[in-house]
């Protein structure tokens, strides 16, 4: 039985399960639903997670498998095209909202979720596991539920892709 | 040059995600081939620019609708009662409208089911 309260779930996960779904769904509406769906789930599961298990984790799959049924909805697919993140509507958590914040660094806010835009869902989720939590391939596999060689294409196409992107806008 | 490394164990390489023999292997690579220790630095830099940049904070509205299980505030309506009453006029307007145009939408079903048949006879005979 699990010790884990729903607050400390919450603050545990929260941020990182909204990073993750924003990366998945590509636009702030759809990663909001996104994570309320996952959190609730895993709320309502708590009873049945163990505490040697990472909530993190946890709560990624839950979030995977919830977007991996909403995207069978053509009719979502479609409504995700219309409505791209804004740049300018949230931060890292690292920085501060401040009127100071340079102009230089919205418009590299943009160029850069212009650039992760043209990459796949996957792509970017694997990459959310793999730099913000620094996990290990074996790990991101289990997480995801892909073969570990999938795992390994994937961060290459992004990081190559993202790559390619973001030199073409700095050229520009 | 001829590279003797795959492209995507640059990227494992960069992660430490390689066996010692196949790091060997591009790092001995990477000490003749210019082309590979750029395209190192360039999916370093796309990683470093990740770090930085993709971590999101959740919006306030959604911690308090997790922890009070409550439906999402921006698409929820204001009370149950202005719901009930928003759905009541739609109906009624629906009502109305159906009332006065009923000759119309039965001749436009009609028409409809005349179509529907048609092409369901066309197909049964291979036209």
């Amino acid at each position: 039985m699990s010790k884990l309260s729903a607050e400390e779930l919450v603050r545990l996960t929260l941020d990182r399960a909204y990073t993750l779904a924003l990366r998945l769904t590509g636009n702030e509406a759809d990663a909001w639903d996104l994570t309320q769906d996952a959190l609730l789930k895993a709320i309502s599961g708590l009873d049945g997670f163990r505490d040697e298990a990472d909530p993190r984790t946890w709560v990624y799959r839950i979030t995977l498998n919830a977007w991996k049924n909403q995207v069978g909805s053509r009719l979502w697919k479609w409504w995700r095209r219309l409505a791209p993140i804004d740049p300018a509507s949230g931060d890292p958590p690292s920085r501060e909202d401040s009127p100071e914040r340079s102009l230089d660094a919205k418009e590299r806010a943009r160029e850069f979720e212009a650039a992760l835009s043209g990459l796949d869902p996957e792509d970017r989720a694997t990459l959310v596991l793999r730099e913000l939590d620094g996990m290990r391939y074996a790990d991101i596999a289990r997480t995801m539920d892909v073969p570990i060689g999938t795992v390994k294409s994937r961060l290459y196409r992004a990081r190559a892709a993202l790559a390619r992107l973001l030199e073409k806008y700095d050229d520009a | 040059m001829t590279h003797e490394i795959e492209a995507e164990e640059l990227s494992a390489y960069l992660d430490g995600e390689l066996t010692p023999k196949k790091k060997a292997g591009v790092d001995r690579h990477l000490e003749a081939c210019a082309e590979c220790r750029d395209r190192l630095e360039s999916l370093r830099k796309a990683s470093a620019r990740f770090r930085a940049e993709a971590a999101r904070k959740a919006p306030e509205s959604l911690r308090e609708a997790v922890l009070g299980g409550a439906p999402k505030a921006e698409a929820a309506p204001s009370s149950p009662l202005g719901f009930a009453l928003a759905l009541a006029v739609l109906l009624l307007v629906l009502l109305g409208v159906g009332k006065l145009f009923k000759p119309q939408i039965s001749q436009v079903f009609n028409q409809v089911m005349a179509m529907v048949s048609g092409a369901a006879q066309s197909v049964g005979s291979g036209n």
